[in-house]
């Protein structure tokens, strides 16, 4: 892109929200939207009525958007967005609610992930995901992501010579994280002889390597500077974002993602380099994922993220870089669509709260990474950002 | 492809005015935009890919039959499908042909099989499909 790209600057991320997560729930989509919404008010010592922006993004609450949750928080916003990305849904919100906060389409929008898990209900989900899916994916053999990624890490192992041990130490040191964030529902010690010997999904991908889908919701407030200052509200910069969809879709087998398209821009605008990050939060629906957003977010060449895990420490309180600090939705679970929330609450959290069983010292800088919507044969959509601790 | 499942031909629709083979199956080109596809019979060789062997499925059928292998094909006329993968022994850059075969309920679905085969010797998964 060439054309120069407004700073974020003045808006201003507050209120992280995570709504405690279940396995299962009998409770719809919109509780758990509701329930975020209302603790995001607590959070923030608002009313209701000072919110004129609502963003969503939701699996479950089809064919319910944003619209019903108007109706269903009683809400009337000037500003509203409904968010089908997935897992790249965090950061896109960030993107969409900063521009109508600094346009001045709304003063207080929230950003908010929720999601319920049925008994049936992944099935569900997953037979029905999209046209391409439901004709050309689905009914070969019936699994879903598991089946379209463990091909993705088959040949992401055969091109760069990755192993699974290297995917491996990407899952064990999220699990460690976990083990310091008492909501993740996953939180025992998790050694790599466990993680090789757990039980096949789909070769070469075992048990850890997949996450476990659950319910909850995630959400956050972004509003002025000025605004968050009024409310004593400890706040986030956003340094600079993108995002960048159907990329390298001539890749016949996809092995790097839109985030490698961007990734200069993206640091210049914030200016920073990988070695400026405190904390980073990846996309983590399976490793080789991660360690594709390691290489195209520019830690470490393409093809060298086997070596990067090998030798970086990825805990909360290591010395090397702390990585999905919360334990990722590998330890945490995948509350759906709230999972593409995750990274940007957890690095909200820790760029505004103190005391934190799992906090990141001295942690200033945070880049938040999305991948998600997989159409056919991979996910279609990345986004990124690079948050600042605000003053 | 259902229609032409019963002898096993491979169609896809082909663009009139640029010749970009479609699949997943959409009513546009996605190259040109074009609206005016039509059904062809295409070449089944192509290219394994990358493979799986399923060892969870959500479906009763495939959970029966576990381990299940599946691949992604290049199809020398140009998409990727998934295919069921009627090969005990699979390996990413292999050559195979994409068949065109009935299930149980006769709806066409892909099967690829190593090119050498004979039809006659596709194996069980196959024979699973076809029951």
């Amino acid at each position: 892109m060439n054309r120069p790209v407004e700073s974020y600057d003045g808006v201003a991320l507050v209120a992280p929200v995570s709504l405690p997560y279940t396995r299962f729930s009998d409770r719809g989509a919109a509780w758990f939207i509701a329930r975020t919404f209302h603790e995001l008010l607590l959070r923030a010592g608002i009313q209701k009525a000072e919110v004129d922006g609502l963003a969503v993004s939701s699996l479950t609450l089809a064919p319910d958007t944003v619209v019903a949750m108007s109706e269903c928080l009683d809400l009337s916003p000037s500003w509203i967005e409904h968010l089908p990305m997935g897992g790249a849904g965090g950061v896109i919100a960030v993107r969409r609610a900063a521009r109508a906060v600094q346009a001045g389409d709304a003063e207080i929008v929230a950003c908010i992930a929720g999601d319920t898990n049925g008994k049936d209900g992944f099935r569900d989900l997953v037979a029905n995901f999209s046209r391409a899916s439901t004709d050309s994916v689905y009914p070969y053999g019936g699994a879903g992501p598991n089946a379209v990624f463990a091909m993705i890490t088959r040949h992401y192992m055969e091109r760069f010579g990755a192993t699974r041990e290297d995917f491996g130490r990407i899952c064990i040191a999220q699990r460690r994280n976990a083990m310091a964030y008492p909501p993740a529902l996953l939180r025992e010690p998790l050694s790599m002889e466990q993680y090789l010997a757990a039980r096949i999904i789909a070769e070469p991908l075992h048990l850890y390597d997949c996450v476990m889908p659950c319910a909850g919701g995630e959400g956050f407030l972004v509003m002025s500077v000025d605004r968050a200052r009024s409310l004593g509200l400890r706040h986030v910069r956003i340094l600079s974002g993108a995002e960048r969809h159907n990329a390298y879709s001539d890749d016949e087998v996809p092995w790097r993602g839109g985030w490698a398209l961007y990734r200069d821009d993206l640091y210049a605008a914030a200016s920073r380099g990988p070695q400026d990050i405190d904390i980073l939060e990846t996309y983590d629906d399976y490793p080789v994922i991660v360690m594709m957003q390691l290489e195209d977010l520019g830690f470490c060449a393409k093809g060298s993220g086997p070596e990067f895990v090998r030798n970086t420490e990825l805990g909360f309180n290591d010395r090397g870089l702390p990585h999905n600090t919360c334990g990722g939705q590998l330890s945490a679970g995948q509350a759906g669509a709230a999972g593409g929330f995750l990274g940007t609450v957890e690095a909200v959290r820790q760029l505004t709260e103190s005391g934190l069983p799992n906090q990141v010292p001295d942690a200033e800088t945070a880049l938040v990474s999305g991948y998600g919507m997989v159409n056919y044969d991979r996910c279609v959509c990345t986004a990124a950002a690079i948050l600042a601790r605000g003053e | 492809m259902t229609v032409a499942a019963a002898d096993g031909r491979l169609i896809l629709p082909r663009c009139s005015a640029c010749g970009t083979i479609q699949y997943p199956l959409q009513e546009t080109c996605r190259r040109c935009l074009g609206d005016d596809l039509e059904w062809v019979e295409v070449p089944t060789d192509g290219t394994l890919l990358s493979w799986t062997r399923l060892r969870a499925s959500m479906e009763p059928f495939f959970r029966e039959h576990l381990p299940w292998p599946l691949g992604w094909v290049k199809l020398a006329c140009g998409p990727v499908l998934l295919a069921h993968l009627a090969d005990e022994s699979p390996a990413s850059g292999k050559a195979v042909r994409v068949l065109n075969r009935p299930d149980t309920s006769g709806v066409g679905v892909l099967i690829a099989v190593p090119t050498e085969a004979e039809d006659s010797e596709l194996g069980r998964i196959a024979a699973l499909l076809e029951r």
